[in-house]
């Protein structure tokens, strides 16, 4: 069933490391960003079926990204780490969509597991072909196409302001 | 010599003394205390003399009788000019003439003139008490002591002995003795005597704390003969009343004595110490705009008078009006600077305006102005100081609270990262290990070792904060204290993209202080400086320094929102807070009092809305070389 193409946005350097170490060990394909603001930038260039994401973050912080995120591919599971915990994070970050929602210092059998069953639920939502291991991906799908197979499917979001 | 004997008539009794009048030859007198040589001045100053003994004394001084003693101190010039011109008068009649003398308050010339008719038969007992009541007025009260008891010994029943010889013993603590003398006077037939008695007996019970007792003697006195009056009241009567009020103060009966205390100050001829008693009177109920209203009335007549510029000092502490207060009793120690008064009161000034180092240190003055300190002092000092403890415990909590506070909204992410770091570096290294990958394992262990001395870093500063012993000699290198403190910051600094800039020559220097206090001031400067930079376009914090002689000067700056004037007044005060989310307004106080205990200062250098604020710590330079 192949492994997804994952996008580390994390802006403590040894931290992205070992984040980025424990997944590629499971052959999946990694691009990495410190900040928001570079986040988006690789999130657009590529298409990540699961973004492992911090909140805390200079330049855009994580919440934002993830609302940039869900605005744009709906379908992407994103994957919040964060060091702050508070519940009303927690909250605002499931009602954006977050896959699933992580404290510091996650266990990394968690955080693998959280990236597969995100892995699932996309390709579940989405239909893609698999990627086999070591395979360039296929390049990404038009997005009016991604929308229009969405669009029966897309639950409506529950009390979320638009963008 | 040869002028005495001469004039020793047939009544005298009289041994001239040594220096004899000296007006025939060389006609040298002293005149109204002063020494008149001239033939002329002195024959005219006789004729002056002589008319006004004459009023004095009237018929007695064509009466043969004695001559006295003329010493020649200044003052008993009308005795000598009678006795170098008539050589003959009446002893009685100069009996007399000293008792005006000593009502008119000249007591040396009395003495004098006393002392010349002591030996006099008829005159020795009027003499003695005489004597007596002008040793008394000198406060000479042995010798007055033992002129009454002279008098007494002649004529047992004397009322001015018996009163006198109370007095007397009173003021040198007999009670027992002046106590019966009282007794033996209040006895005697007719009103005046009885209420003389009572009210030395008032005085006596006084003296021995019996308040109650004293108060009844003395309205008892007051009621059985009312003192006499010719338009102005005497003294006698004032001082009566004043007694009076006195022990209706220690009896707690404060309405009472306000009246009597009232009346006396009203009579007083300028206001003195029974205005200034009323005043305090008045302060201890509380009534401070008449006690202030006293008090200056007393300034107006002496501009310095101690009593009042403390009594209104404390008026004003009353009123907590303390920088006036402050005032008045700086006044005073200009003057005195070992004033107890002024400098409990400014003590007290500085305990109740929070400033609790200054009071000890006013405290502590005392002490060394008074080496062994009366008891009552000491149990003050004790007070005192188990209140700056109980106040120090007090605020060193409310610091702990305010530092955890500051703290809490970032140290959670400031622990997890560190803790993230170790948990996935040991996790990896689990995982690579079960496949047999050992190239990374000492890169994890590494990555653990970080994570532990980053978290290491972190507690420190966590218990420093938390802890109250302040050392103040300490060298601490500026660069250690703003490294601690920015490892709580780092994180959320960067999540809020504010730069910190700390200056390269800031690094080097080292202070004289405390590395965890310091830290502790950087830390609630950086924290302001993080909130007040929230709206900020500009997000800079900027940390410098500056060395001079043996000062250091480091600055703290922010480009944030800025003070108003009316904030900045009020920015060091306690629990004054502008934060929106509930600041504890102890930031900056407890800051100031770090500061202050290590002998340096902090204070808003500049601020201005909207533009930034730049706080200045001062503290003592390290001496030797800077290393960095």
């Amino acid at each position: 069933m192949g492994e997804p193409r994952v996008l580390v946005v994390e802006d403590e350097r040894d931290i992205r490391k070992h984040i980025i170490r424990a997944l590629e060990r499971e052959g999946m394909t990694i691009d990495q960003a410190e900040d928001g603001e570079q986040g988006w930038n690789v999130f657009e260039q590529a298409l990540h079926p699961v973004v492992v994401l911090d909140l805390r973050m200079p330049r855009r912080d994580g919440m934002a990204l993830l609302r940039m995120i869900h605005d744009r591919r709906p379908e992407t599971q994103v994957i919040i780490l964060t060091g702050h915990g508070s519940k009303t994070d927690a909250i605002q970050a499931l009602n954006l969509h977050a896959a699933a929602y992580l404290e510091k210092p996650p266990d990394l059998g968690a955080l693998l597991e959280a990236v597969r069953a995100g892995w699932a639920e996309y390709q579940e939502r989405i239909g893609v072909p698999l990627v086999p291991a070591g395979e360039e991906p296929e390049p990404p799908p038009d997005l009016d196409e991604v929308r229009r197979a969405l669009a029966g499917r897309e639950r409506t979001p529950p009390g979320r302001g638009g963008p | 010599m040869d002028s005495a004997s001469e004039a020793a008539g047939p009544t005298t009794n009289v041994t001239a003394a040594s220096g004899a009048p000296d007006a025939p030859k060389g006609r040298r007198l002293w005149v109204d205390g002063r020494l008149v040589t001239d033939d002329a001045e002195v024959a005219a100053a006789l004729k002056r003399v002589r008319t006004r003994t004459k009023k004095l004394v009237g018929e007695a001084v064509d009466k043969p009788a004695v001559d006295g003693a003329g010493k020649r101190t200044g003052g008993a010039a009308e005795t000598r000019a009678v006795d170098a011109e008539n050589r003959s008068i009446d002893p009685e009649a100069l009996a007399k003439v000293a008792g005006r003398l000593f009502n008119e308050l000249r007591v040396r010339e009395a003495i004098e003139i006393y002392q010349s008719i002591l030996r006099v038969e008829s005159t020795r007992a009027d003499a003695n008490v005489g004597l007596g009541w002008c040793y008394l007025h000198l406060r000479d009260f042995d010798r007055s002591i033992r002129y009454f008891e002279a008098a007494l010994d002649a004529q047992p029943d004397d009322g001015r002995a018996l009163y006198g010889a109370g007095l007397s013993l009173l003021e040198r603590g007999r009670l027992v003795e002046a106590a019966s003398y009282a007794r033996r006077l209040a006895g005697l037939s007719g009103n005046e005597h009885r209420a003389r008695g009572l009210y030395v007996l008032g005085l006596v019970d006084r003296a021995r704390g019996a308040w109650d007792e004293a108060a009844a003697h003395l309205e008892e006195s007051l009621r059985t003969h009312p003192h006499r009056r010719r338009g102005q009241p005497g003294w006698s009567e004032i001082r009566h009343r004043y007694e009076l009020a006195l022990c209706y103060r220690e009896l707690n009966r404060p309405v009472r004595a306000l009246e009597h205390l009232g009346w006396a100050a009203q009579h007083e001829r300028k206001p003195g110490p029974i205005a200034l008693d009323l005043a305090k009177l008045y302060l201890e109920l509380e009534q401070h705009d008449e006690a202030e209203e006293r008090f200056q009335a007393v300034l107006k007549h002496d501009r310095h008078s101690r009593p009042a510029l403390v009594g209104l000092g404390r008026v004003r502490l009353g009123k907590h009006d303390y920088k006036r207060a402050i005032q008045s009793f700086s006044e005073v120690l200009s003057r005195a600077s070992d004033d107890l008064d002024a400098l409990n009161g400014m003590a007290e000034c500085y305990k109740r305006l929070g400033d609790l180092d200054r009071a000890a240190r006013y405290l502590e003055q005392i002490g060394q102005h008074y080496k062994a300190p009366s008891a009552q002092l000491e149990r003050r000092l004790r007070s005192l100081e188990n209140e700056r403890q109980m106040r120090d415990a007090e605020l060193l909590r409310m610091r702990n609270i305010a530092a955890l506070n500051i703290m809490a909204t970032g140290i959670a992410h400031e622990l997890r990262q560190p803790l993230t770091l170790i948990r996935l570096a040991a996790q990896n290294a689990r995982r690579d290990l079960k496949k047999g990958d050992v190239k990374h394992i000492d890169a994890d262990l590494e990555d653990i070792d970080v994570g532990v001395v980053r978290l290491d870093k972190i507690i420190s500063v966590l218990r420093d904060a938390a802890s109250d012993e302040v050392a103040t000699d300490e060298v601490v290198v500026l660069e250690d204290a703003i490294d601690a403190a920015m490892s709580l910051f780092r994180a959320q600094l960067a999540h809020r993209e504010i730069e910190v800039v700390v200056d390269k020559k800031a690094s080097a220097v080292r202070v004289i202080g405390s590395r965890v206090a310091l830290q502790q001031v950087l830390i609630n400067l950086i924290s302001n400086a993080r909130d007040a930079l929230a709206e900020a376009q500009t997000k800079n914090i900027r940390i410098a320094a500056a060395e001079n002689d043996d000062k250091v000067r480091i600055e703290v700056s922010d480009t944030g929102c800025g003070m108003s004037e009316a904030v900045r007044e009020r920015a060091l005060d306690p629990f004054y807070t502008t934060k929106q989310n509930g600041g504890t307004g102890l930031g900056l106080y407890i800051c100031h009092n770090l500061l202050h205990r290590m002998n340096g200062s902090l204070r808003i250098k500049e601020t201005s809305v909207g533009r930034g604020t730049t706080f200045e710590i001062e503290l003592r330079r390290a001496e030797g070389p800077s290393y960095g």
